[in-house]
């Protein structure tokens, strides 16, 4: 089966303040040499320390960045390093980790649902808007009550199932989630992860998601990709990767991962 | 929002004193007691009295119709001061935010930081001795000096805001650019230039005011507090009230806008609102 998403050699360099002796900025390489594919439907788990390079990954592949080397292939869709940079990708759509910066806390819960709808083109009339974004507020487990209110009157579980109605409100067939459930407690987490999960399921979506625990990883993902400074060190499938680790990383991240 | 404003006691104040404020200078437009430019010999230095409510200053003049007029002024000067610092530092700042790592953020940052770098007093004074003494030329001197000010505030807020989630959020949402700033960045900067606002509008009453103190800005016969300040020096051991009362003028005026600027902040500040 030909995969949905294919990252070819992909690497993103960020240019430091600090200048060396001959005045040239120093680079960092935040990703390099990022390679793995995700058939369509599946999640792929992607796990590491902070700073390994995992929301640059996140960016790159929703297109808020372009890379440095390497491409990237969503379904038709291809975006090559050194070629002109289009923006944000069709389909591909972004939950962020902190659902307090990530909804504009000055604007009504409606709009910021609607906001990707009223910019794709679509010219709905204002009741099949609304109708749409009630739709999904009832989707994610929240009433039309929400919609007339700011995002500071929720919790942060309920701001993160606003968020993620934003991000479906297209019904994009890609999903990054850059752990989304990290800034919760652990019940409200585990509902957005069941609520990701039968979405999931209703939509065939495509999911990336980034998460440094190991337990919520193995949890929501078919494959796992393990991530250290910026590069990937092992991939595999979930189970097989969490029951023979081969690279020592990855040992090391399991043996400090609590059992219960 | 309006049960809100009407709980928070330093709005309050703010908004009533800066509203009689402004209703004695609009009212000073259509009537004042007496005419403020009309000299009486006979009835120099005189004290409060039925006819003169505030008594009369070194020409007979009616102090009460002088300080309306003044009030006029020192509104007027605050507005287009403001209105010239806040239209072009706001553009400014934000643009310079937007393009913040390239060389035009520096440029602006720069061109800016050199004309913050003058004293503004001082400076307002040499560009007055080219430009010529008066209103309007201070007035402009006071804005120009504004705009590095609202352009610094709305540089730094604008950044702060741009590193937000919600602004990768509304690109992914395929937002443009000019959508971004105004449905997103000017929204949630708003309550900060307000405040700045109300702050640069008292400092301006007061720059016009230490101007005409000079001689350099509002020029006779038109009123100006500061030039009642400086006129008063000479009688301030005869008469103190002719010192004391635009002095006051110029204090509540200060205080008003100061008071109604950090009342504004925290109103328009919509998580302060009750769940
Ligand atoms: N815009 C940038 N400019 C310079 N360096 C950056 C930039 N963005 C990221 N980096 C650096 O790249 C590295 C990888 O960052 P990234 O945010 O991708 O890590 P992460 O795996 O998501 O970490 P975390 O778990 O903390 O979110 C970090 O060392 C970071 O400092
Ligand atoms: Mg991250």
């Amino acid at each position: 089966m030909k995969p949905f998403l294919q990252v070819d050699n992909l690497a993103r360099h960020y240019s430091l303040p600090a200048r060396d002796f001959w005045g040239r900025r120093e680079r960092f390489v935040a990703l390099e040499g990022a390679s793995f594919e995700v058939p369509e439907g599946q999640i792929l788990g992607v796990v590491g320390e902070s700073g390994s390079g995992k929301s640059t990954l996140a960016r790159l592949l929703v297109g808020l960045e372009p890379p440095d080397v390497g491409s990237i292939t969503l379904g038709e869709q291809h975006v090559r390093a050194g070629e002109a940079h289009s923006g944000p990708l069709r389909d591909v759509q972004m939950v962020f980790q902190d659902p307090f910066g990530s909804l504009d806390p000055r604007m009504r819960i409606l709009d910021s649902i609607a906001e990707p709808l009223d910019h794709a083109g679509l010219s709905l009339s204002p009741d099949e808007r609304l109708s749409r974004v009630v739709g999904m507020l009832e989707r994610v487990g929240l009433g039309s009550g929400a919609l007339r209110r700011f995002p500071h009157q929720f919790s942060g579980g309920q701001r993160q199932r606003i968020a993620i109605a934003r991000a479906l409100i297209t019904r994009p067939r890609l999903l990054v989630a850059d752990e989304p459930v990290s800034a919760l407690d652990v019940s409200i987490a585990a509902q957005i992860l069941n609520l990701l999960l039968d979405i999931r399921a209703e939509f065939g979506l495509t999911m990336v998601f980034i998460s440094h625990d190991l337990g919520v990883i193995r949890y929501m993902a078919d494959r796992v990709i393990v991530m250290q400074g910026g590069k990937i060190v092992e991939a595999g499938d979930t189970e097989v990767l969490f029951a023979s680790p081969r690279h020592a990383y990855t040992e090391r991240l399991l043996s400090a991962m609590p059992r219960f | 929002m309006i049960a809100r404003a009407l709980r928070h006691p330093s709005f309050l104040i703010g908004a009533v004193l800066s509203l009689l404020i402004c209703t004695v200078a609009l009212a000073s437009l259509f009537w004042t007691p007496e005419d403020p430019t009309k000299m009486r010999i006979l009835m120099r230095l005189k004290g409060p009295s039925a006819e003169f409510w505030l008594g009369t200053d070194q020409f007979g003049r009616d102090v009460a119709s002088i300080l309306m007029v003044g009030a006029r002024n020192a509104l007027l000067t605050g507005l287009v001061a403001v209105a010239i610092g806040l239209g072009f530092g706001l553009m400014l700042g934000v643009m310079a935010a937007q393009m913040k790592g390239r060389w035009i953020d520096d440029a602006i940052m720069r061109a800016l930081d050199f004309v913050f770098a003058f004293p503004a007093v001082l400076s307002a004074i040499l560009i007055l001795t080219f430009l010529g003494p008066g209103l309007v030329n201070a007035v402009i001197a006071i804005g120009i000096f504004n705009i590095p000010v609202f352009a610094r505030v709305a540089r730094g807020a604008t950044l702060q805001v741009l590193a937000r989630d919600f602004i990768r959020a509304a690109q992914l949402a395929r937002v443009p650019k000019l959508v971004i700033l105004r449905r997103h960045v000017l929204p949630n900067i708003a309550g900060l230039m307000i405040v700045q606002a109300s702050t640069q509008f008292a400092l301006a009453i007061l720059a016009e005011a230490g101007l005409s103190y000079l001689g350099l800005g509002t020029q006779p016969p038109n009123p100006s507090w500061g030039r009642m300040l400086n006129d008063a020096q000479t009688f301030l051991a005869m008469s103190p009230r002719l010192a004391l009362l635009p002095g006051l003028a110029i204090a509540l005026s200060v205080l008003a806008f100061n008071l109604l600027g950090d009342g504004l902040r925290d109103i328009l500040d919509p998580r302060l609102e009750e769940r």
